[in-house]
């Protein structure tokens, strides 16, 4: 791999590499190191890959680079009630009104931490087609999963984040 | 409006995903259409769902920081100490060719340039090419007889390993004579018997 085509690899995909670390991970600052993991692994074995499967190929390894950073840590799933601070900041975002920002805020909030809840590979098939707006083949590709497989787990995975938040929004409601 | 009598609330969370993402048959996501219009609780759960796939669908998107991609930038380039460390590594594993290979472009170099030079402007007189070439034939006769010792020596070492081990099998086989000799085997071989002549 040239150095041309690898700053427009990372130009392409530099983004989905790190938006979905810091989704699955759910650090900033491991997002980071596991982004530049994963980006010098492009560097160091791109050549072995077809042009067309980097994107794919990149969604894989990352994936694998959040779980193995997970095993590393032996820190489980993370209580996310406390920690949306360390989350990038910008999530409240495009939230209508003050009282919805509030609210919004909170549920945004604990949607986040109802999918840090959520197992593999459900969390990332959730994160790779609601957030970073993959397709079905795409996901199926990055994953190597079979299309009606991708299909089910994102169902499955959008049931129990329903059932999880269901609590919440009750909570939400009465206030 | 009443509910389909068909389509239970059961039916409608099962198929409740594919449903609102389209993935329905036509005539069934009718039927879930007609229940959960007449179903308050299934209307509430396709409005909390929805919500929640909204957000998720604006959840932002971030580009790694400029740190990460100077980072990864850096470890992508080599400094110029380990081109130069990787380029001697590879000499000093094969030193013989190399040797060869910078022998072979002195050869080049000292044949090629003379042949550049214009022929009306010699810079320099036979007799300097002359011992030029006889210099160049002796520093290929000094690299080949370096070659040829790092041979020689390479066979000693072998035919020397190979007196090693055959004294030591001859040292083994004196051993086993000698242990014989203490304690001699009965003999079992048996003389022939003499056969009778002109017995009646």
């Amino acid at each position: 791999m040239t150095r041309e085509e690898f700053d427009a690899a990372v130009a392409k995909h530099g983004r989905r590499v790190f938006t979905l670390a810091v989704y699955l991970l759910g650090d900033r600052e491991e997002a980071e190191d596991v982004t530049q993991e994963v980006l010098i692994r492009l560097w160091r074995r791109g050549h072995e890959v077809a042009s067309e499967k980097i994107g794919s190929w990149l969604v894989r390894v990352t994936r694998n680079a959040c779980v193995d950073a997970f095993r590393h840590n032996d820190s489980g799933i993370r209580a996310m009630t406390d920690s949306v601070a360390r989350w990038p900041s910008d999530l409240s975002t495009g939230m209508p009104g003050p009282e919805g920002l509030a609210n919004a805020s909170q549920l945004s909030g604990r949607i986040l931490g109802a999918l840090r809840e959520l197992s593999e590979p459900h969390r990332s098939v959730v994160i790779l087609r609601e957030i970073e707006g993959l397709s079905y083949l795409e996901i199926a590709e990055a994953l190597e999963m079979p299309l009606s497989s991708v299909r089910v787990t994102l169902h499955r995975g959008r049931r129990h984040l329903r059932e999880e938040l269901r609590g919440v929004r009750d909570h939400v409601e009465a206030c | 409006m009443s509910k389909p009598v068909d389509v239970t609330c059961a039916d409608v969370l099962d198929r409740f995903e594919a449903w609102i993402d389209g993935e329905l048959e036509p005539a069934d996501a009718a039927k879930l259409d007609s229940h959960v219009a007449g179903c308050a609780a299934c209307r509430d759960e396709h409005r909390f769902a929805l919500e929640i796939r909204s957000q998720l669908q604006a959840m932002p998107v971030f580009d790694p920081p400029a740190r990460v991609v100077n980072a990864v930038h850096d470890a992508a380039t080599p400094t110029m100490g380990e081109r130069l460390n990787e380029f001697l590594n590879a000499v000093m594993r094969r030193p013989a060719p190399a040797v060869a290979a910078v022998a072979v472009i002195a050869v080049l170099v000292l044949a090629v340039v003379p042949l550049l030079r214009t022929p009306t402007t010699p810079r320099y007189s036979a007799e300097e090419v002359e011992r030029a070439t006889e210099e160049t034939k002796l520093a290929l006769a000094y690299v080949g007889g370096i070659a040829r010792h790092a041979e020689r020596q390479a066979r000693q070492k072998v035919m020397s390993e190979a007196a090693v081990s055959g004294t030591l099998r001859e040292i083994s086989r004196s051993i086993e004579w000698t242990g014989a000799a203490v304690s001699p085997a009965p003999s079992t071989t048996k003389r022939p018997k003499r056969i009778d002549e002109g017995s009646s």
